[in-house]
């Protein structure tokens, strides 16, 4: 049985994007902006070879560097080339990159999805981002991007994020690598992913935040779990059917057999994280009984969000 | 539980069995049918593959666990074909097994209670008995299979088919005799049927019994219809019977107890007049001695015969064959009474177990009387003083008083009895009809013709039925009556008393209800000062709720019982001698059967009590010998039920194994992991 389509009010989902919603959005921005240090310019730090005043780092030299960034007296001292690097002020992008796969919509009927938190996460996110003068994009996937969002500016652009959250069509199987390396054909401007999804994807996760990361991107992931699938009350023979792919496969379901299908969860969960911090990237792992504006403080306290 | 039961449980629960069979195959069918899988979508097939991974990896063991569910499957299913398809085609289709071409032998021994008679050579005839059958196998052909039956009232397996002599052997050792009669019938029906598809079968009667006119033949019931061969092999004195001669005269001593019989005194019920039959089985007079014993607690031989029990010792001539003794002031205030009768010189009685009679004294429950008093100056709230008198030496009364003019009959129907409590009615000159239903004792001189009677002068008052249960002990020599009513008997009366020549004063009524009625006025006799009057008011009230018999009808020994009594409770059956055990129970009556000779006790959890005396069966009795080759002839030939039955171990056994595999199937279901 198939859920009801969602209601819309000029092209915003009512159901998800309510006024509490927005009232509680609201105070998470004020919240947002005592945490972090304010200004009429983009604060957060890209660490990126530029032109700003505040030393970052040394590397090597190679050739076709600009020899002005040369720092002559490490070599004087080593006899080595090095360049300085120096952290640069810029207006930083934001692209919330939301799983729609058909695994995202999984939930009993009346409940929440994983992608209805995703989508409110995100836009609670963007609004955070609008008010701190980021540019913010949305890019949902599954296998590839639909229609790429260009960035936005300003918190006038709120509802525009609102609306095309609003029309992220669920649906299709996940290829996280496939569907990155689509969006980065459209050269976006190098910023922070905050890649939300479940991550079950059979290719894994660390070849597409590798790749986010050679391409520029500071990746921040957010798994989001919903463990009350794992309470099965079921036993005896079953077909399992995968939503996304529709393989079928016939298993004797047993107390062992479910005992360790939890483990294998939480292992996923673990070769997430482990993907994440090989590139650096902060990860978050979210139950879907979190509520969102919970979401967005742990999103807070774990850094790297405002600046 | 022994070879017997099993056998007779499987039999006679023949059609319960097979509803069962009907119900649990159809369960298994639906097991066997029911949906395997189930779809459950999941959102990602890899996580379960991973899961999965190790089990991948046992490819072949998987396939082999796969592979011997169906096995098990495919033999469920032909088990239970098995099973629904034997009583359909019985040994034709799968019960028909190659039988080794040797002979097969029913032995039936006789433990019935004469078998106990100590007049064989080896001790009791049983003795001599066991002696004879194990020179008998050892004299057989060693490869001869041997059933034995130990027969009395029902006929038990002691050692199935076999030819192990020495297991045989052990079987002859456990025959042990009861105090059961013999039903020889049960016993070669159980022979021939064991007998079915047997080569050479031969039945082997080992009993006290009379000789049969050999050959007999017995149809069994085989598709050969070979012919079944019996030979008798007597003991006792059907030793030197043979056939054709008369049968020899029995020279045993032995005094035996028959009916036993007690009447407790209407006004006294604590004593009574005991009657005993005493049968004495040899050729001459015995100066014997009654042994009498009273218990509320004895329940056999023995424990009657514990010195506390033993109430008096009667000395008593017993003349050759049957005789009875009159025991007068008897006390009876035991709830159950034995008699042993011996010789009073000590002489030898081969038959110790014949010697000892047992009865339960019927309990005499209070009765509610109503008193109607309708005569001219008698007071209605205190009744006939005459009548009233009488109901007070009867004892276990409670009377009520009305008045004629208050009486209402509906008021007393009997199925209101619970709420009035009247048992019986009695209408004293009062005209009026009895309550539907109850009891009623009517004294009424009013109605033609009545007439004036005085004793010796005129017209005599006679009892003309001494033995109806209202008149017992009564006489009506020298009393006077003023008046009498002539009652016109009518068909089924039995007429009490008549005043000679004229006609009919005391009739007893018995249509569906009973009903004394006297055509007297207490106000008009003497025999209400006399002692006679009592009598004849308590021996009414006993008649009329049909309290006259003082003792519980007794049961037979070995034949099955069916006792009322109300089994709203649970009931423990305690055989003599014997650990209590649950009653069986159908509608309202208590079930059992027994061969042991006693006091049977029924008990309930309320404390409620119904015990029964036994008696032993007629036909046992040492001295007499009976031709048994007439009861074999009569069997039905070839009976068709009789496939079936031995059919139904079997496929009971095919449906068992069903049962099983199938456990084993359900129990490892959830471990044969079938990914």
């Amino acid at each position: 049985m198939s859920a009801p389509a969602p209601s819309h009010h000029e092209g915003i989902r009512d159901d998800l994007f309510d006024p509490a919603f927005l009232g509680r959005v609201e105070q998470l921005a004020l919240l947002a902006r005592r945490m972090a240090s304010s200004g009429t310019r983009a604060n957060r730090r890209s660490r990126i070879v530029g032109s700003g005043i505040e030393f970052a780092d040394h590397r090597g030299y190679t050739p076709g560097d600009d020899l002005r960034n040369v720092d002559w007296k490490l070599f004087a001292r080593t006899e080595r080339l090095n360049l300085r690097l120096y952290e640069e002020e810029e207006d930083l992008s934001v692209y919330f990159l939301i799983d729609r796969s058909t695994s995202m919509t999984m939930a009993p009927d009346g409940e929440k999805t994983l992608l209805d938190r995703a989508l409110q996460v995100a836009a609670a996110l963007s609004y955070i981002a609008l008010s701190n003068l980021d540019r913010v994009a949305v890019v949902p996937f599954a296998d590839k991007i639909a229609a790429p969002m260009r960035p936005v500016r300003g918190r006038a652009q709120f509802f525009k994020i609102l609306r095309v959250l609003s029309d992220v069509p669920p649906g299709g199987r996940t290829d996280i690598q496939a569907a990155f390396n689509g969006w980065l054909r459209t050269q976006p401007r190098p910023g922070l992913a905050v890649v939300i999804s479940d991550f079950f994807d059979s290719k894994g996760l660390g070849d597409a935040l590798r790749l986010l990361t050679y391409r520029g991107f500071e990746p921040m992931v957010l798994q989001l779990v919903d463990r009350t699938l794992l309470d099965a009350d079921v036993q005896g023979d079953l077909a399992i059917v995968d939503c996304e792919t529709g393989e079928t496969r016939e298993i004797v379901l047993t107390p062992q057999l479910l005992a360790r299908y939890r483990a294998a969860f939480e292992m996923l969960g673990h070769d997430v994280q482990r993907a994440a911090s090989e590139v650096g990237a902060r990860c978050l792992q979210i139950d879907l009984s979190v509520p969102f504006d919970d979401v967005v403080m742990r999103v807070f306290r774990a850094g790297g969000f405002l600046g | 539980m022994n070879a017997l039961h099993v056998h007779e449980l499987l039999t006679n629960s023949a059609d319960l069995l097979r509803v069962s069979a009907a119900v649990l195959a159809a369960i298994v069918l639906l097991y066997l049918l029911r949906p395997r899988q189930r779809r459950v979508e999941v959102p990602f097939g890899g996580l379960w593959q991973r899961v999965l991974a190790e089990s991948e990896s046992r490819v072949v063991g998987r396939n082999l666990r796969r592979l011997l569910s169906f096995l098990l499957m495919l033999l469920i299913a032909g088990l239970l074909i098995a099973t629904l398809a034997e009583p359909l085609f019985g040994h034709v289709t799968f019960g028909q097994r190659p039988e080794p071409a040797r002979p097969h032998t029913v032995v039936i021994v006789d433990v019935s209670a004469s078998m106990q008679t100590e007049d064989g050579q080896n001790g009791t005839r049983l003795a001599e008995a066991q002696a004879a059958l194990r020179a008998w196998l050892l004299a057989g052909p060693p490869q001869e299979d041997v059933l034995l039956l130990a027969a009395s009232g029902h006929a038990e397996v002691l050692a199935g088919w076999g030819s192990d002599r020495a297991a045989l052997n052990d079987a002859v050792d456990r025959l042990h005799a009861t105090d059961g009669g013999l039903d020889l019938r049960r016993a070669v029906d159980t022979a021939q049927q064991a007998l079915a598809h047997r080569l050479s079968p031969r039945i082997v009667l080992v009993s006290d019994a009379g000789p049969a006119e050999l050959p007999l033949d017995v149809t069994p019931p085989s598709a050969a219809q070979e012919q079944v061969a019996i030979e008798h092999l007597r003991v006792g004195p059907a030793r030197a019977w043979q056939p054709g001669q008369p049968a020899p005269e029995p020279t045993l001593t032995n005094l035996a107890v028959g009916e036993l019989r007690v009447r407790a005194d209407p006004l006294d019920p604590g004593r009574g007049t005991l009657s005993v039959q005493i049968r004495n089985d040899s050729k001459a007079p015995v100066a014997a001695q009654l042994l009498l014993a009273g218990s509320d607690t004895a329940f056999d031989a023995a424990t009657f015969g514990a010195t506390d029990a033993l109430r008096r010792i009667v000395d008593v001539d017993a003349p050759p064959g049957l005789s009875t003794q009159v025991v007068p002031g008897v006390d009876l205030t035991a709830a159950r009474f034995a008699v042993q009768v011996r010789g009073k010189a000590g002489q030898h009685d081969v038959a110790p177990w014949d010697d000892w009679g047992f009865a339960v004294l019927a309990e005499r429950r209070e009765l509610g009387v109503l008193v109607v008093s309708g005569a001219p100056g008698v007071d209605p709230s205190a009744g006939n003083l005459y009548l009233a008198a009488a109901l007070f030496a009867h004892g276990k009364v409670k009377v009520q008083h009305v008045a004629a003019a208050d009486y209402r009959p509906e008021t007393f129907a009997a199925r209101d009895r619970a709420r009035h409590g009247i048992d019986v009615v009695v209408l004293d000159q009062a005209g009026f009809a009895l309550p539907e239903g109850t009891p009623g004792l009517i004294l009424s001189l009013a109605g033609a013709p009545t007439e004036t009677l005085r004793l010796a002068e005129g017209p005599e008052l006679a009892v003309r039925n001494e033995d109806h249960p209202a008149m017992r002990g009564i006489s009506f020599a020298d009393t006077n009556f003023d008046k009498v009513r002539l009652i016109p008997p009518r068909p089924g009366d039995t007429v009490l008393a008549v005043a000679k020549p004229r006609g009919v004063v005391m009739v007893a009524r018995q249509d569906g209800v009973r009903t004394i009625e006297w055509g007297i006025d207490l106000l008009e006799t003497d025999l209400g000062a006399r002692y006679a009057m009592p009598l004849l008011v308590s021996n009414a009230l006993l008649w009329l709720v049909g309290q006259e018999e003082s003792l519980v009808p007794p049961l037979l020994v070995g034949r099955p019982w069916a006792v009322d009594a109300p089994v709203d409770a649970t009931w423990q059956y305690v055989e003599p001698g014997q650990k209590p055990r649950p009653a069986r129970t159908s509608g309202r009556q208590l079930l059992g059967q027994s061969e042991r000779h006693g006091v049977h006790v029924w008990q309930s959890d309320g404390d409620r009590l119904v015990a029964r005396a036994t008696v032993l069966a007629p036909t046992e009795n040492p001295t007499l010998l009976r031709p048994w080759g007439q009861t074999v002839r009569t069997l039905p030939a070839a009976p068709q039920v009789a496939r079936e039955r031995l059919g139904l171990p079997r496929w009971s056994l095919w449906l068992l194994a069903a049962m099983v595999i199938l456990s084993v199937e359900w129990v490892t279901y959830l471990r044969r992991r079938t990914v």
